[in-house]
């Protein structure tokens, strides 16, 4: 297997001299064409800039990125991305949406190819009843799915996901877990996720790492996930493998918050008063 | 299903108070949607009875400098009094096109054969109309007599009322002096209540109607003079020709012949006064093609000033020195630029685009367009970056990013900024017209306010009304096109 996506040493800061922040610092990451990597984190910690790196919204402050072994050069109709919010735009139908993204990918298609493609997608994601309505009568589920839809109608290569599911009630996120591995499967597309959900990330990752904590957020180590697939949930919680992996991850994960809060110099402390009682 | 549809509608439109009427209507829970009614149409009932109530009462006490301040009743006739001179507009105009009518056809067959049987025929339904037009006003003038009677009487019964020693005004040593005829001279008060009193107008439509078909009466009867000089002359001719007459004479009565040919073949030109309806009508026609001019010029340049904040930075400062420039100074500048440019053949004369008409719409625009403009650039420069991002990853080109991305993102802030120019622009169009003497709502405030009587008053508050309910219906379209364009819910009542 081949890398899709390298970043070496890529370091992200805002701001210059006095008031920067390095957001992310020496980020080494590797992806192999058809992986599924979950990288988990507390909230606050980068992993939406990480995201905004990879599909190429931000430029490193310095290091490299490499998507086919080329240096990235801005964003690419290769590597679709799923933002947290679904990032619809409220004006256009459920078709009109996924119709923007194939008319601009696909110029030279018919109205009627267009339109079969569109269609195509959107009953990928079951949501061909609800093609003509606005993202605003659809729930947090459905317009997530859409975003699903917009994404894949480009045919990318690879799925960049930024907590997609973290927005969704219980039931809805594991219906749309399942769709989303059926359609990697199927599609054979490379995808990152990333999720505050160490459960999520074992149930549907190959790999997972976590992100430590910002500023100068690094990533942790590997933790691959050797379970049999289809992981089906009702085995998971009494399988071993499952339970220690799970274990390890959190571990590792409440360890480094414990050291970034020991560490945290800028920790505000309070002022040593007392109310006034008497 | 309609109800539901119905009642979507109502919502959209802010008329929420129609929605509890439509769900009683439809025998839903009658005593909860009954309590919903009397809660939204009592409350406003009360308060405005309370502020007639109270005018009521001011219009007793307020002296202006024409007389007694008029009171809710007499401000009610003088509105219904333009109504009935609006009718009898129409009727005028009516009568106006039926006698053209028969004027012109007159005149096309004159040209073939003064002496046809068809301008017998035409003569004689001239004759027809006067007697039925001096039949109908006949009858008209004696309901008029009643209402006279009735009115001179109510006139009198206050006189009466007033003619007592404690309103005679009385000289120094206690004396009740005496005017002109001899009579104890009234205060103030009796005076203004007996003016009040006799400037009530009455039968106006009657006397109206009676007026037109006395101009038209009158009309018709020259037209048929005119027939039958031109049909003698051609007679005359006609003998002298036979004869071998004398060639000065024959000269003599072609000429005649052509000068009453000519009368008859002339247009007649129509002589409206206007009336209410009109200048109602001229004055939303005049702010809508401001409001035009303004969203044609603001939003362009509100998308640019979005979209550059060089541009903005640019031109802020003369968006910050204009926007607070009061009508009156624009409107000046404006009657002399329009006038400059549109002068001797240029000058414009229509029914609506004449030059008057074109002060008071540029007015307009200038004042009212700065709210479109900066809604507009805030809506631009303020849109959502997930929205962005979308267009970056999605690739979209210049053109796509601004017409697929930019301009719908910002449509909610434009129509909140339209909203805004149409409600200034109306406001700024009254006092504009009254300055370029545009013949709409504005020029009849004005106009009232030169005549200087508790009647013209009385009308400036009619206009009053009138200019707040079209404000308030321009309002609410812009409301309800505003939730129409608008994806989120959010828009401020």
């Amino acid at each position: 297997m081949s890398a899709l996506l390298e970043m070496k040493n890529v370091c992200l800061a805002y701001g210059e001299g006095n008031d920067k922040t390095e957001v992310l610092k020496d980020i080494n990451f590797t992806i192999n064409e058809g992986e599924f990597v979950a990288i988990v984190g507390f909230s606050g910690t980068g992993k939406t800039t990480l995201i905004n790196l990879m599909a190429g919204l931000l430029e490193p402050t310095s290091g490299e990125i490499l998507y086919k072994g080329k240096a990235l050069n801005g964003p690419s109709s290769e590597r679709g991305v799923i933002f947290q919010n679904y990032s619809l735009l409220p004006w256009l139908t459920v078709g009109g949406n996924v119709n923007l993204a194939v008319k601009t990918i696909f110029p030279e298609l018919t109205a009627k190819e267009r339109r079969n493609l569109v269609e195509k997608y959107v009953d990928m994601v079951n949501l061909l009843p609800a093609i003509d309505k606005r993202p605003k009568e659809l729930s947090g589920g459905m317009r997530q799915r859409v975003s699903v839809a917009r994404a894949l109608s480009v045919n990318p290569s690879m799925l960049l996901m930024d907590e997609p599911l973290s927005a969704l009630d219980a039931l809805t996120r594991a219906v749309l877990q399942d769709q989303i591995l059926e359609i990697w499967k199927e599609e054979k597309k490379t995808v990152v996720l990333i999720t505050n959900d160490v459960d999520e990330g074992i149930l549907m990752a190959d790999r997972i790492i976590p992100l430590k904590i910002g500023p100068n957020a690094q990533l942790g180590p590997n933790y691959q996930v050797e379970l049999a697939r289809p992981r089906l949930r009702k085995g998971m919680n009494s399988d071993q493998k499952y339970k220690t992996l799970r274990n390890e991850v959190i571990h590792y994960l409440n360890k480094i918050k414990e050291q970034s809060e020991t560490l945290d110099e800028n920790k505000m402390v309070l002022p040593d008063v007392m109310p006034i009682t008497a | 299903m309609f109800k539901q549809k119905l009642i979507n509608a109502f919502e959209l439109s802010g008329l929420t108070w129609f929605i509890p009427i439509i769900k009683l209507l439809s025998g839903e829970n009658p005593k909860e949607q009954g309590a919903e009614i009397l809660r939204m149409l009592g409350l406003p009932i009360i308060a405005l009875s309370a502020f007639f109530f109270t005018w009521g009462y001011l219009s007793t006490k307020i002296q202006t400098s024409v007389g007694k301040l008029p009171s809710p009743v007499f401000v009610w006739n003088q509105s219904k009094a333009m109504i009935a001179n609006y009718r009898v507009e129409l009727y005028k105009k009516a009568q106006y096109e039926k006698f053209e009518a028969i004027r012109s056809s007159i005149a096309m067959q004159m040209d073939k054969n003064v002496n046809s049987p068809e301008i017998q025929s035409l003569l004689k339904d001239i004759d027809g109309v006067k007697t039925k037009f001096s039949d109908e006003s006949e009858k008209l003038n004696e309901q008029i007599a009643i209402g006279k009677e009735a009115h001179e009487a109510s006139v009198s019964a206050v006189k009466e009322k007033y003619n007592k020693p404690e309103f005679y005004v009385t000289s120094d040593d206690g004396q009740p002096l005496k005017d002109m005829d001899g009579n104890p001279q009234l205060n103030r008060e009796a005076v203004d209540e007996i003016n009040l009193a006799s400037e009530q107008k009455y039968m106006v439509y009657e006397m109206g109607i009676v007026q037109v078909l006395n101009d038209f009466s009158s009309s018709y009867g020259s037209l048929a003079s005119r027939v039958s000089k031109v049909q003698k002359y051609q007679n005359e001719i006609d003998e002298l020709t036979a004869t071998g007459g004398d060639e000065k004479k024959l000269a003599k009565a072609e000429k005649r012949k052509q000068t009453f040919l000519k009368l008859i073949r002339k247009e007649t030109a129509y002589s409206g006064n206007g009336s209410i309806i009109d200048y109602i009508k001229l004055s939303i026609i005049t702010v809508l093609f401001g409001f035009a001019i303004a969203a044609t010029v603001a939003i362009p340049l509100g998308i640019i000033c979005g979209l550059s904040t060089s541009f903005m930075t640019a031109i802020n400062p003369l968006i910050q020195v204009f926007r607070p420039v009061s009508p009156l100074a624009w409107v000046l500048i404006t009657i002399q630029i329009v006038d400059g440019i549109f002068v001797g053949d240029l000058a414009l004369e229509g029914d609506v685009f004449k030059n008057t008409f074109l002060h008071a719409g540029i007015t307009v625009a200038l004042c009212s367009m700065w709210a479109t403009l900066s809604n507009t650039a805030l809506g631009v420069s303020s849109i959502d970056t997930d929205y962005m991002n979308v267009a970056k990853v999605l690739k979209l080109n210049w053109f796509d990013r601004l017409f697929k991305i930019i301009i719908p993102a910002a449509i909610p802030f434009i129509f909140t900024g339209l909203r805004i120019t149409l409600g200034v622009g109306w406001m700024v169009l009254i006092v504009s017209e009254m300055m370029a003497t545009s013949r709409g709502l504005g020029w009849y405030i004005d106009q009232q306010y030169q005549n200087n009587k508790v009647e013209s008053l009385a009308n400036i508050i009619v206009c009053i009304f009138i200019i707040g309910l079209v404000g308030a219906c321009l309002d609410r379209i812009m409301y309800t096109l505003q939730r129409f364009v608008s994806f989120n819910d959010e828009v401020s009542a």
